[in-house]
């Protein structure tokens, strides 16, 4: 069946370059409401460069990106104030009820006084993801949210992604985990521009 | 969100670098005393020493709560904030950081030399901070990397220590209103033009500070409709 439905995310023809390298090349990717997608391919096949034009943080050289409501970002390094507790985070993104839900869920207390910089790897990851699922975005872009997770934590991150994705979420994560490829609806797969393939999308 | 959260935030930040925040209130007070105990005249080098180390105490803290917004800039506004509010937040914390550590330093000049002229010594302070944050701010925004952008801001204020302010370039470089102030506390003569000097350099940094930042911070606007391709369920 061809899908007539209008996408929340979808990037069409997307080129980009930084300086002779051309990091995308023709690259598109759509994500409908209540679906989970998976975009992976190798290092340096553009995810990241991808996920930030649909998020509208970089520009493209070519090609469109349509989005349909608020977006969250998760970018890969997390995007956090050093020096600012937990509490503080949730104030500036004006998410404290749904932030310190989730993070109550990951087994984060939003009353945990430490600072960004003092907290593990894995804690420092979960405030990234809380706050980009603040404010109910209708589209969460997740670029491999889960580093430093224990696998209690990778699970509850899935459940999670099941649960966005029940309420009428586009989800798209990047992974390099084929574990993950079975908990996603779709696939779109990168692959480097000087491969002959630019992007291709599969169902698993 | 308001500009009031993000500077009560950010000052949470700095208050917690106390190391940092010791050598920045030290910095003007080791620059004047260092050539305090060795200046015998009219302590205009002095004063200005002072001024400069205030001057690298504001702009580099400006530089660095920059710097480390980098990251997170973006994400704030997806969050609803606008450019200018961060920009704004910044200039309050950084203003009132300013103010402290200038108001400390004055107090010190106070008690070991007492100017001749205080008010032109009080402008001087306001007009190095005036222009100081935002060549820090400026510099981050269009030069957002450690090692080259810390080097810019030190030539940016501390170039005036090797420009006479009756040299024909003094006028050209940013602290010169603040530098020419104290001599006008020491020494006497018109203070206008310098305060007018530090106001329009202050201004004209703070655009490029807040243009460049904004730029960094644009968000992309979405297609007015999707081109979608085929896909099979």
């Amino acid at each position: 069946m061809t899908a007539t439905r209008t996408p929340l995310l979808a990037a069409h023809g997307i080129r980009k370059r930084y300086g002779r390298r051309v990091a995308l090349d023709g690259a598109s990717v759509q994500v409908y409401a209540g679906e989970a997608v998976a975009l992976t391919g190798e290092n340096g096949s553009g995810k990241t460069t991808l996920l930030r034009i649909c998020a509208g943080l970089l520009s493209p050289d070519a090609g469109t990106v349509y989005r349909d409501g608020r977006v969250g970002y998760c970018p890969q390094e997390p995007g956090v104030f050093d020096h600012l507790t937990i509490a503080e985070h949730l104030e500036l993104f004006d998410g404290a009820g749904e932030g310190a839900q989730l993070l109550r869920e990951l087994g984060l207390p939003s009353t945990n006084r430490t600072v960004a910089r003092e907290l593990s790897g894995g804690s420092r990851q979960k405030l990234n993801l809380a706050l980009a699922v603040l404010g109910a975005p209708g589209v969460l872009l997740l670029d491999e949210p889960y580093q430093g997770f224990d696998r209690g934590t990778y699970i509850d991150f899935w459940r999670h992604v099941q649960a966005w994705r029940d309420e009428g979420r586009a989800v798209l994560v990047v992974t390099h985990a084929l574990t993950d490829l079975d908990r996603v609806d779709r696939i779109v797969e990168l692959t480097p521009v000087s491969r002959p393939a630019d992007a291709t999308v599969g169902a698993p | 969100m308001s500009a009031l959260l993000l500077a009560r935030v950010q000052a949470h930040d700095l208050l917690r670098r106390r190391l940092a925040l010791a050598l920045l209130i030290s910095m003007p007070l080791a620059f004047f005393l260092v050539t305090f105990t060795t200046e015998t005249s009219d302590h205009t080098w002095s004063s200005m020493s002072g001024a400069i180390g205030l001057g690298f105490a504001v702009a580099g803290a400006a530089f660095f709560a920059m710097l480390a917004a980098r990251g997170v800039d973006p994400r704030l506004v997806l969050a609803g904030w606008r450019p200018w509010q961060l920009i704004a937040g910044r200039l309050l914390m950084l203003y009132t950081l300013a103010a402290v550590i200038g108001a400390g330093f004055l107090a010190v000049m106070w008690l070991l030399w007492a100017p001749p002229r205080p008010a032109a010594l009080i402008l001087a302070i306001v007009a190095t901070a005036l222009v100081s944050v935002p060549v820090g701010l400026a510099v981050a925004a269009v030069l957002p990397r450690e090692l080259e952008g810390t080097l810019i801001v030190i030539v940016l204020i501390g170039m005036q220590m090797s420009v006479p302010t009756g040299s024909s370039a003094g006028p050209y470089t940013p602290l010169w209103g603040a530098q020419r102030l104290t001599e006008v506390a020491a020494k006497g003569g018109d203070p206008v033009t310098p305060v007018l000097h530090a106001l329009g350099w202050a201004a004209a940094v703070l655009l490029v500070a807040a243009l460049a930042w904004r730029r960094r911070l644009r968000i992309g606007r979405p297609a007015k409709r999707p081109v979608v391709e085929a896909q099979h369920h």
